[in-house]
């Protein structure tokens, strides 16, 4: 066990260090988007200064990656759904923007293990708890595998909230406009961590209510019933 | 990506997949004549002659709670023939940042257009050119809508299906409704459809 995690250990120092292309999108939210509607962002003193942590947050918009990991000082790793890195232009930009992908349909384990990895070593890894962006711009209930990796990582969970940014661009439109957009970091909590799958089970829903709890509370974001999302 | 994925059904006279793609991308209901655009911030307008309503996408589709969706016509046929742009997934490709295997992403052959027609125990595509294809209900693993296309998961592939004109979400909801009738039939309840179909008795169900 101890020989595989350095090797995990060792894979993730392989990855390059970011680059021009990194640290321009990065900025982007932060320094172009004042001048496109504005933006506001509370609670940045929650940001931890470092790793391992998950940050847990709501979907409203393509443009969520810029309006929240601008305000992370280092490296985080996104969780992004595998198709989005087919394209020959986009992919390229979503590896150099430290996002790894999942798989759908499944319960992808190579995501699962970079996650762990990428957190073993010391990453932030961000999840869209929601699995996909809003329909109607309220907040949906979290993915169980998403509970059930933060309950196996038991590592410390920062929820962040984006509001506005659904009205922006919303997920059945083919254009952006310009509007205001507000991001919420809150404190870093702890669920625990659980081994034990019929454990981790009988823990889901207790932790789900949480996760939702603490992220839709930052922004007092509408929400919407899981019957509701089920199209 | 339109108003019509979203409004799967017209809020006005409550056609399910009324909303239909116009020209220069206009979007009204066949059946009642509204226009649909998106109007202040992510809201949508309906206007009809002079009359014109703006609401949020939320109060629009709390208004569709109540539409009936399609149920199969003598022939079986529940929903199409639809025009659509299917392609296939039979491969992945490993995907590498530096030396780390990041993850696997799966390879997509050429969209192929045709129409396809959901049947109560089938999809069948028909391409222009070629034979039909069948994919019989119960071989579907999964289903999952994206922002304009539907996903399906088969044994041996995934199917991504892109509806030019009509409603994606239009699609899922039959098809889910479809999936569900299929299984009871067969005395067994699905209590899962997104991202796997997952059944159990009913006296077992979670």
């Amino acid at each position: 066990m101890r020989a595989d995690l350095s090797a995990l250990e060792r894979a993730v120092s392989d990855i390059p260090a970011p680059g021009l292309l990194y640290w321009t999108m990065h900025g982007l939210g932060r320094w172009l988007w004042p001048f496109l509607g504005g933006i506001r962002v509370h609670g940045r003193h929650h940001i931890p200064p470092a790793g391992p942590y998950l940050l847990l947050s709501n979907h409203q918009s393509v443009l969520d990656p810029f309006f929240i990991q601008t305000w992370i000082p280092y490296p985080i790793h996104p969780m992004a759904k595998s198709t989005q890195f087919a394209g020959p232009v986009f992919g390229p930009v979503m590896k150099r923007m430290y996002t790894f992908p999942v798989r759908r349909f499944q319960v992808d384990a190579h995501a699962v293990r970079t996650t762990l990895r990428y957190l073993e070593a010391g990453h932030a890894v961000h999840i869209y708890v929601e699995g996909e962006r809003s329909w109607d711009g309220a907040m949906r209930p979290p993915r169980p595998g998403t509970v059930r990796l933060a309950l196996k990582a038991g590592v410390p969970i920062v929820p962040c909230a984006v509001d506005g940014a659904y009205d922006v661009w919303p997920r059945w439109d083919r254009r952006p406009r310009r509007g205001p957009v507000t991001v919420a970091f809150g404190a870093p909590f702890r669920l625990p961590q659980i081994h034990d799958r019929r454990l981790r089970e009988e823990a889901l829903p207790g932790a789900t209510a949480r996760i939702m709890n603490e992220i839709r509370s930052l922004l007092d974001l509408p929400t919407s019933d899981p019957q509701s999302a089920e199209d | 990506m339109a108003v019509r994925d979203v409004l799967w059904a017209c809020p006005v006279c409550r056609t399910p997949g009324g909303i239909r793609r116009g020209k220069w991308r206009t979007e009204s209901c066949q059946a009642c004549g509204t226009r649909f655009r998106r109007g202040r911030g992510a809201a949508i307008v309906a206007e009809r002659g002079t009359s014109r309503e703006e609401r949020p996408v939320r109060d629009w589709l709390d208004g569709l709670g109540a539409v009936r969706l399609p149920t199969a016509r003598p022939d079986g046929t529940v929903l199409g023939p639809e025009p659509v742009r299917v392609k296939r997934s039979r491969a992945q490709r490993a995907l590498r940042f530096g030396s780390q295997l990041l993850g696997w992403v799966e390879l997509y052959d050429k969209p192929v257009k045709g129409a396809i027609t959901l049947q109560t125990d089938r999809l069948s595509f028909q391409p222009e050119a070629g034979s039909p294809t069948l994919w019989p209900i119960d071989a579907l693993r999964g289903i999952q809508p994206a922002s304009s296309s539907l996903q399906l998961r088969l044994p041996d592939q995934l199917v991504s299906l892109k509806f030019p004109d009509g409603s994606v979400r239009l699609w899922t909801r039959v098809l889910g409704e479809v999936v569900q009738d299929h299984y009871r039939r067969s005395g067994r309840e699905v209590f899962e459809l997104q991202p796997c179909v997952r059944t159990c008795l009913p006296s077992s169900a979670p």
